[in-house]
């Protein structure tokens, strides 16, 4: 259990020299979020609301998803695939310990370096520019674990992209379909039961979903415990 | 002159001769790449379908600026990749490889490398620039404008171009342009795929600076009747005359103020 968190903490360590390139970055990354958030008023602004959501709630919806968008986005394929080219894969697979926990941990310390230099500077950036919207205390005991959960989906999909290098070696392909469903799935930049026809109804129900969609809903308060024990319902259907 | 771009041919020709050694991974990379551009317009067309339109804008209408600015960035992406990666030959010193060559350097980073498969980009947006076109009456009622319209992507192209030579320039006195290009580049060309009378004014400002706003918005929104004045069609074209400018003596300055890493 040790070495897993040693890993963490290493990670976590690596990223932490590069803090104040990544602040940059992370304005830069700010920009798209104002873009979505500019994009809802012009749109939204006048009907008053879009579908279920009101303007205020898309408005929040956008700056939230840009910060889970920076707090999940993963490395294509954990690198897993630069190992398997190089063939140092042999030796990872070697040590003596699980090789996904192995990975997951890796990649975790990154992730916990992107909540606190990445996530929480846009979101206090977002706060003061756009608003603050403070989760009630039951949305923010579910809003905990379901970032971790988030994190969790995450760095699964991106192992299951890393594993399609055992066989294929090159992962673009598997990347793209990746980012195409991240980018249309994950709620990131609008409520995924938003999107039009067939594609609305399937894709809450959708691992991509659980990266920023419910996160998002139960940050605005529109989704609570009910969803731990029923299949999501009213705005996600 | 001539003989820069007879070579440059030449490699590209050879590029190409690789790439079909693979073409089994080339039509799959060219058909997934058209796939995740085209999630980027569902995003757009989500927005519409619920909203009916943006900033006065209908779908078709900002379809036409979606496929201006998708073709114009794809055709960037495809053949101006080794720009776009150019900081990695600065941190890693490989840039004293380009200047012993007896080429201008900017032609020779060109022909280095041609990424066809972010052709499937191009062929997603000049779909939804044609569909769009299309549905807003095609030439019959577009008449001149409908061929103006599709010359846009040439200007944009171009534009595009100068910017991220500028953009690429930076690395010589700073190294990483990485932050730069998420705000100069992917962000900017994000937010001019929309109507910029949508946003605030500074970042009107800052579509103007990074003249991407000239890639479709500006010159379409006459071209479709939608304000402006005739000035509007010409301004393109005087803004890659601006852009280049500006880009070059930046490149040129920057040649000069270029440390190699020693290593």
């Amino acid at each position: 259990m040790y070495a897993y968190w040693l890993l963490v903490h290493k990670t976590y360590r690596r990223n932490f020299q590069y803090r104040v390139a990544h602040l940059v970055d992370t304005m830069g990354s700010a920009l798209f979020g104002y873009i979505n958030i500019y994009i809802w008023l012009a749109t939204a602004g006048p009907l008053g609301s879009v579908g279920p959501y009101r303007v205020d709630q898309l408005v929040c919806w956008a700056a939230f998803g840009q910060v889970m968008y920076n707090f999940v986005s993963w490395p294509h394929g954990l690198n897993i695939q630069l190992a398997v080219r190089t063939g140092d894969i042999s030796l990872e697979l070697l040590r003596p310990i699980d090789f996904f926990t192995y990975v997951i941990c890796r990649q975790s310390g990154e992730h916990l370096y992107k909540l606190i230099y990445r996530s929480l500077p846009l979101y206090l950036l977002y706060a003061l520019t756009v608003g603050y919207h403070i989760p009630k205390a039951p949305s923010l005991l579910l809003l905990l674990p379901s970032l971790a959960l988030a994190l969790y989906v995450a760095l699964c999909l991106g192992y299951l992209e890393g594993l399609v290098s055992f066989w294929t070696t090159d992962i673009r392909w598997i990347t793209y379909l990746n980012m195409a469903l991240f980018t249309a799935g994950s709620g990131g930049q609008l409520p995924v039961d938003l999107l039009p026809g067939i594609l609305g109804r399937i894709l809450p129900f959708s691992p991509w979903a659980a990266l920023a969609h419910y996160p998002n809903l139960i940050y605005l308060g529109l989704q609570g415990w009910g969803l731990c024990c029923s299949p999501p319902h009213g705005h996600a259907c | 002159m001539k003989t820069s771009l007879r070579l440059y041919w030449r490699l590209l020709t050879a590029t190409w001769q690789a790439l079909l050694q693979y073409k089994f991974s080339f039509l799959v990379s060219l058909f997934f790449h058209c796939w995740i551009t085209l999630t980027d317009f569902l995003v757009v067309i989500t927005i519409i379908y619920n909203a009916r339109s943006v900033g006065g804008w209908s779908l078709p209408q900002i379809g036409v600026i979606y496929g201006v600015v998708g073709i114009s960035a794809s055709l960037f992406r495809t053949f101006g990749c080794e720009l776009h990666r150019f900081q990695e030959y600065i941190i890693r010193g490989e840039y004293d490889g380009i200047l012993l060559r007896p080429l201008p350097s900017l032609m020779v980073l060109l022909g280095r490398r041609v990424e066809f498969f972010r052709l499937g980009g191009v062929i997603q947006a000049a779909t939804v620039l044609l569909v769009s076109l299309h549905h807003l009456g095609g030439p019959g009622t577009l008449g001149w404008r409908y061929f103006y319209l599709l010359t846009l992507p040439l200007s944009g192209t171009l534009i595009i171009f100068g910017i991220s030579v500028a953009i690429a320039s930076c690395a010589f006195w700073f190294g990483r342009v990485r932050d730069l290009q998420t705000l100069a580049f992917y962000g900017a060309n994000y937010a001019a795929s929309y109507p910029t009378n949508i946003y605030p004014q500074w970042m009107r400002i800052l579509l103007t600076v990074i003249p991407v706003t000239f890639v479709g918005y500006v010159p379409a929104k006459f071209a479709l009747g939608l304000g402006g004045s005739p000035w509007y069609l010409l301004l393109p074209w005087l803004v890659i005359v601006a852009t280049w400018l500006v880009a070059l003596l930046m490149w040129r300055a920057g040649e000069k103020a270029y440390q190699s890493t020693g290593s």
